[in-house]
């Protein structure tokens, strides 16, 4: 597949064809997905069961159609032979701001403000996944807010954040955590303040609907204003309440019955991803979460501290979004000695679920949930336990699991092949296909085969010795 | 072998001892029993101690306490002798969490609770024993917000004591800033608005604001706007919260008393620098008070000023209020700031130089804050129902040099002192030092060795304290002044080139009664001189390690006159003295030839050589591997061992020498190396798998040990010992007193000889054994006049014929009475310790025994009951002992820079109800039993 010949013709036409950007132009044939994709002869990692040797996955019109030993192949199906590759659903980043333009506005509490605005399929981050096995990027604002905004699923190809998203946003991001130039204190209370004025707002919303609504029967005011409040709640129509306080509602749960010009409106309710930096932060995450009517929707995303805090995250049934750094680095007080803690062991021995992240800093392997992964097994992680905490518990926690994270039939064709086991660190990802497009070929990657041609090593010395 | 595996031991066993008694708490999870020297309960005790006190603790709580508590069987007993217990500190006002980043100058949404780590690791405040902390919003605005009770370790879901607690409001704060409300993003329909203003804006209005407040959230008035942080206030107000009030200055003080007059609910007022002013108002006004010291000694270069309004320090208002106190309101104390001032045992002892009383100030760390924040059910006390919160102190809680030693939070351990250097301070009602008596003194150890003796030492931060009490007396550890302690009943006479200190390495069960019995230091020799005299050592009887056993590897040389003429006896002395005379010219002629040398290289002479004719010398030497040897090779698949001789040669690394078959008929060639104690040997027989190899290696004098190879295929165990050693080379070896270049060459050592040199410096005693006048005589004048040596005399049974000699040369002359201490002369009862301590010679007690040292103390209880004084006795069982055999400046007395060896009896040591409490040898107390170093 890689062969050098082909490379070599290739480097020839890099001086004609367009330079960069070579995975856009695998987007730019989105519409002309082929009918049917069969991957043959590879090892199967489907991750919602065990590993199938000499298996075929068969794609059709986007969506896995079968995936097996046995599955006869369609005589018009576009074949790749990958004999001695493996294939893993494509993983997963749930939880990262590196889509957007800015981390987090100004102000603290934003919660009308949704990702899909500020996505830029410019920036370099989703090349940079895609060649990475990453599929979906939940791409959210950062902590640095009190509710920062919705985000939004999105695939790292396409030309516009509409051909990239996966559908409406379902979590907002909320902090407990201190945003920067406040404290603990202040942003609890800002917090509480905030679902506090919502109850306010509907309140006076309702008061003002009711007396809106005598004007216009002609009758004057027959109430007190507790009762006014109560009566005009049936009277809220979808446009009376402003975008802020919609989402905030969503994220409650949408409490009241809406009325909008065209009847009964629901609104779907929003979940959160709650940013925890301390161990501390968990007990104030869930309270919130469980004071407001969110608990059941809510993900923890936790700093490396927060292991110590298991036994409340256990309790509170809620899965996890682990940090890209996974030790914990702690220094005594008293000694002053130093001692690191791996923390991913503690979430799966306590049976957490978790989703783990990538690395922020490029230059470093953790960027690569592989390697997040592999470091996990290394330190006593069960292999289908970290395996799937780079994909199947990702879609699950981002709410993608009818779609994403495992290869079974009537998901995406969204997988990525890999030259050996994933975990091993000599493979390199040669393929990924997002719903059947093969959107991802290491042979064509100009970025990487010029890192590889130009650099002084020898001819091969980027094989695999044996 | 077994002297090297028990030293080794030692150390082991005693780390494991640390070990187990530091983690002892950790397996008894949160039940246990604790009994301490003291137990302080606080509580309605106040500052009244429970000797010998138990605290049982079942489940993370108190269940009993007191002295005849009897512990339950299932419990793990942790026994403190020499541990204080009293109840976790409660610091009513810390500054743990805030002020909160907030600009509303009255709210009620800020929650102090929110702002505090729940797995925060407090264990630098644990350390200062504060338990309990009461966490407020801050005191930076007019309302703040509500306060918290924590406690500061233990497990993270119990660390909140009380969630939503009292409001905080502070008087004196003034000049709030305006808040200014940004809209996102400015536009012509949402414009930026000026500043919201906001009261207090001077210390006028900051009363009247708070009273508006109370008085529109008492009435439930409505708002004129939308503001949650005045609407939360008036929540919390309606909800009877208590208040607390903070109020440095006498005005804001005043102010306080003024809002909080007339109110029904929990109430304190904090802070209160200046409450000297307005101490009886204050106490009058039956307020809770939380006494906070802000005091100004952390910066003595900084002036108050003259101004009355400059501030105190607080500990003038603490003694006011101590003074003014009447009613049970209760008072806590408190400080702001860090360093020594978020101490409270600091705090607490700045108040009561105040004048503020003992019992007091115990109580205002403990229950009083305890009641003030409404937890006084929880912690504040140690009694039964209560969380255990529980302290170990190595002293009393209000002594400043006493340490936290451990905390419990709810009966788990949250804190354990770093072990620490192993000071120890010794402190008792009398301390004789051996030079001295001292009433009511103190004693500091530090790494084994004494480091300060007076009224008050000073006490490293880490330092064990063992307080004896005021009965108490201390003495130096106890000198046998002759004992073969260690020699196992081998009663041959050591030569004067072996010392026998090496023997201090056995360090037994026998070490052990002695060192119990407060016997510290044996001056231990052989059974009896050899006839050139024998090596004494100053050895411990109890430590850790070669350096801290022995005392003094020389201490003496040993003679005899005894069953001898006198001048004989005293010739053969002479004979040994003159020796050592010749030997120590030998060096002193090097050591000026030496210092010649250096002087001329540094002047950049030529040292010129004579050409001097070699002294020749003969030395015989033995090979290791020339002789006859049996050997013996073993293992599978040879179906017995095969035995035979084999003759070795050695010449240089090579080896020659033939091998014969166990019939002794074959005889086969051998050739190999010797490289180090590596002997490789090749047998010169062709098999088909070549030629048999041995590798062995000489582990042992005459034997070694090894394999025995044939090609790949076989290795067998080869074994062989020397059965006749070969040929002694003799070599002549030349040797001159220069070496090339002129350097002088130093004379050999000669071991027997060395300590004569030492001897004739004056630097250690001979020690002779000599009974009648006329060989006590001999060896006065032998070695006392003619060559300057101190004597000590063993036994000296007539030595009161000749005691005005004795006395001519005091500060020269000791005597080791004789191990009977009565017995008849001239049919008469007569104790020659008694006589001669009585007439002034420097006198010692001796064992000349082993593990009989131990009835040495008893031995100078009869001589006291003989007429000796007791501090007669004490003396000669240390300062003399220790003066006689030039070792004063190591043990004998309490000095700086002596070993540590300190006894602690209940009264004085010689009277007869006196009992040995504690020995500690070398800093480390002896245990009680044996086997309890290796528990």
């Amino acid at each position: 597949m890689n062969d050098r010949a082909g490379g070599s013709s290739r480097t020839r036409c890099a001086a004609i064809a367009v330079p960069v950007l070579a995975a856009w132009l695998a987007a730019s044939t989105f519409a002309q997905a082929p009918e049917r994709v069969a991957l043959t002869e590879a090892r199967v990692l489907p991750i919602s069961g065990p590993p199938i040797e000499n298996a075929t996955v068969l794609i059709e019109r986007g969506k896995i159609k079968e995936v097996g030993r046995d599955v006869a192949i369609p005589f018009d199906a576009r074949v790749f032979k990958l004999k001695g590759k493996t294939i893993m659903p494509g993983m997963i980043n749930p939880d990262d701001w590196r889509g957007l333009d800015t981390p987090n506005e100004s102000r603290p509490v934003t919660a009308h403000l949704d990702a899909f605005d500020a996505i830029d399929p410019s920036r370099l981050f989703f090349e940079d996944e895609l060649r990475l096995g990453i599929t979906a990027i939940h791409t959210l604002p950062a902590g640095n807010c009190t509710i920062g905004g919705i985000g939004r699923v999105v695939r790292p190809i396409g030309l516009s954040p509409a051909e990239m998203v996966f559908g409406e946003g379902e979590f907002l991001k909320v902090s407990v955590s201190p945003r920067g130039g406040a404290d603990r204190i202040v942003q609890l209370g800002l917090l509480r303040e905030t679902f506090r004025e919502l109850q306010d707002y509907q309140d006076r919303l309702a008061e003002k609907r009711y007396e809106e609504k005598l004007k216009e029967d002609e009758k004057d005011i027959d109430v007190g204003p507790e009762e006014a409040k109560k009566r005009g709640r049936d009277l809220i129509r979808a446009q009376d309440i402003d975008e802020e306080h919609r989402n905030l509602l969503r994220l409650t749960g949408g409490k009241v019955k809406v009325l909008g010009e065209e009847g009964p409106q629901v609104f779907e309710p929003l979940g959160a991803f709650i940013e925890c930096a301390g161990a501390t932060d968990v007990g104030a995450a869930v309270r919130i979460a469980r004071d407001n009517g969110f608990i059941d929707r809510t993900v923890l995303c936790l700093g490396p501290e927060c292991y110590k805090a298991i036994d409340e995250i256990k309790e509170s049934g809620r899965p996890v979004v682990l940090p890209g750094n996974l030790v914990y680095e702690e220094t005594d007080p008293l000694t002053g000695k130093r001692s690191e803690t791996f923390v991913v062991t503690r979430f799966a021995d306590a049976g957490v679920k978790f989703a783990l992240s990538p690395g922020s800093n490029s230059s470093l392997p953790e960027r690569m949930l592989t390697y997040q992964a592999a470091r996990c097994v290394r330190e006593g992680v069960r292999r289908d336990v970290a395996l799937k905490a780079i994909t199947l518990n990702a879609a699950e926690i981002i709410g993608q699991a009818d779609r994403l994270g495992s290869i079974e039939a009537g998901k995406d064709g969204t997988v990525v092949v890999f030259s050996g086991d994933p975990l091993d660190f000599s493979s390199v990802i040669e393929m990924v296909f997002i719903e059947g497009i093969p959107v991802y070929n290491r042979a064509t990657d100009r970025r990487i085969q010029r890192l590889i041609s130009h650099s002084d090593t020898p001819e091969g010395a980027d094989d695999k010795p044996e | 072998m077994t002297s090297r595996n028990k030293r080794g031991m030692a150390p082991i066993a005693l780390a494991c001892l640390l070990a187990i008694s530091a983690s002892a708490s950790s397996l008894a999870a949160d039940s246990f029993a604790i009994r301490a020297k003291r137990v302080y309960p606080c509580g309605d005790r106040g500052a009244q101690a429970i000797e010998n006190g138990v605290v049982v603790v079942r489940d993370g709580r108190i269940v009993a306490v007191g002295a005849d508590v009897p512990i339950p069987s299932d419990l793990l007993l942790i026994d403190l002798p020499d541990g204080v217990v009293c109840p976790g500190f409660v610091d009513a006002g810390t500054d743990l969490v805030g002020p909160h980043y907030g600009d509303e100058s009255v709210s009620g949404v800020y929650r102090a609770i929110d702002g505090f780590d729940r797995y925060g690791d407090y264990r630098t405040l644990l350390e200062t024993g504060v338990t309990t902390a009461s966490i407020d919003p801050g005191s930076h605005r007019l309302i703040s917000g509500r306060a918290a009770v924590v406690r500061l370790g233990g497990d993270p879901a119990s660390r909140v004591l009380v969630a939503d607690g009292a409001i905080t409001i502070n008087l004196g704060v003034f000049g709030a800033q305006p808040i200014v409300h940004v809209p996102f993003y400015a536009s012509s329909d949402e414009m930026i608005q000026p500043g919201r203003a906001q009261r207090p804006s001077s210390r006028l209005s900051a009363l009247a604001e708070a009273q508006d407040q109370i008085r529109r959230a008492a009435m439930g008035m409505p708002q004129k706007r939308y503001d949650i942080h005045e609407l939360a206030f008036a929540e919390a107000w309606r909800s009877q919260a208590p208040v607390r009030v903070q109020a440095r200055e006498a005005v804001d003080i005043e102010g306080a008393m003024r809002l909080l007059s007339g109110q029904q609910r929990a109430c304190c007022v904090v802070g209160l620098t200046e409450a000297d002013d307005v101490a009886n108002e204050l106490i009058a006004s039956g307020l809770p008070i939380v006494l906070s010291l802000e005091s100004s000694y952390r910066w003595p270069a900084r002036d108050l000023g003259p101004s009355e309004d400059a501030m105190t320090d607080g500990a003038e208002s603490a003694g006011a209020v101590g003074r003014a106190r009447a009613g049970d309101s209760p008072i806590a104390l408190t400080g702001r700031g860090q360093g020594p001032i978020a101490d409270l045992r600091m705090i607490a002892a700045l108040a009561m130089r105040g004048g503020m009383p003992r019992d007091l100030a115990l109580r205002a760390i403990t229950s009083a804050p305890a009641k003030i924040l409404g937890v006084e059910d929880r912690v504040g006390a140690i009694a039964p129902g209560r969380d255990a919160d529980i302290l170990v102190l190595s002293g009393d809680p209000l002594d400043i040099n006493s340490r936290v030693l451990r905390t419990y939070i709810a009966g788990k351990v949250a804190y354990e002192a770093p072990r620490g250097s192993g000071a120890l301070v010794v402190r008792a009602g009398h301390v004789w030092t051996g030079e001295s008596m001292m009433t009511d003194a103190q004693v500091l150890v530090e790494n084994g060795k004494i480091a300060a003796v007076g009224a008050r030492v000073p006490h490293p931060r880490d330092a064990r304290i063992i307080d004896a009490g005021p009965d108490a007396f201390v003495t130096p550890g106890f000198i046998d002044g002759h004992g073969h302690l260690g020699f196992e009943g081998d009663r041959g006479a050591a030569g004067p080139d072996v010392s026998p200190h090496l023997l201090a390495a056995v360090a037994n069960r026998e070490f052990h009664r002695v060192a119990r019995a407060g016997v510290t230091t044996v001056m231990q020799t052989s059974y009896g001189p050899s006839q050139a005299g024998s090596r004494i050592s100053a050895i411990k009887t109890w430590g850790v390690g070669y350096e801290r056993m022995v005392a003094q590897e020389l201490a003496g040389m040993y003679f005899s006159m005894t069953g001898q003429e006198p001048s004989q006896g005293a010739s053969r002395i002479k004979q040994a003295l003159e020796a050592g005379k010749k030997y120590e010219e030998e060096w002193k002629k090097y050591y000026d030839e030496l210092k010649k040398w250096k002087e001329a290289k540094a002047a950049g002479k030529k040292v010129e050589v004579k050409d001097e004719k070699p002294k020749e010398e003969k030395e015989e030497k033995v090979d290791p591997i020339t002789g006859l040897w049996d050997y013996s090779v073993t293992g599978d698949p040879l179906p017995e061992p095969v035995e035979g001789p084999m003759t070795l040669e050695l010449d240089g690394t090579k080896i020659t020498g033939k091998l014969s078959d166990p019939m002794g008929e074959a005889e086969v060639e051998l050739s190999g190396t010797l490289n180090g104690t590596s002997v490789r040997l090749e047998v010169e027989a062709d098999t088909d798998l070549g030629k048999p190899v041995i590798n062995a290696e000489l582990d042992v004098e005459d034997h070694m040990k090894g394999t025995a190879g044939l090609g790949d295929m076989f290795t067998f165990q080869f074994e062989a010992t020397r059965v006749e050693r070969g040929k002694v080379q003799i070599t002549m070896k030349r040797s001159r007193s220069r070496g090339k270049d002129g350097k002088p060459v130093p004379p050999k050592i000669n071991e027997a000889l060395e300590p004569i040199r030492m001897l004739l410096k004056g630097e250690i005693p001979a020690l002779v054994a000599a009974d009648t006048p006329a060989e006590i005589s001999a060896a006065l004048e032998l070695l006392v006049d003619e060559y300057k040596i101190p004597v000590v005399l063993l036994d000296a049974t007539e030595a009161t014929a000749v005691v005005e000699d004795l006395k001519k040369r005091a500060e020269n002359v000791g005597v080791v009475a004789p191990t009977r201490v009565e017995r008849m002369r001239d049919e008469r009862p007569y104790a020659e310790a008694v006589d001669l301590a009585g007439q002034g010679v420097r006198v010692a007690l001796q064992s000349n025994a082993e593990d009989g040292a131990r009835s040495l103390p008893n031995m100078a209880l009869f001589a006291v009951s003989l007429g000796m004084g007791g501090d007669a006795a004490l003396r000669a069982l240390t300062i003399d002992a220790a003066r006689m055999y030039r070792v004063d400046d190591h043990v004998g007395r309490l000095a700086p820079g002596c070993d540590g060896d300190v006894l602690i009896f209940s009264g004085h040591p010689f009277d007869a109800d006196s009992r040995l409490e504690r020995v500690i040898v070398g800093g480390e107390e002896v245990p009680e039993h044996y086997e309890e170093i290796f528990e």
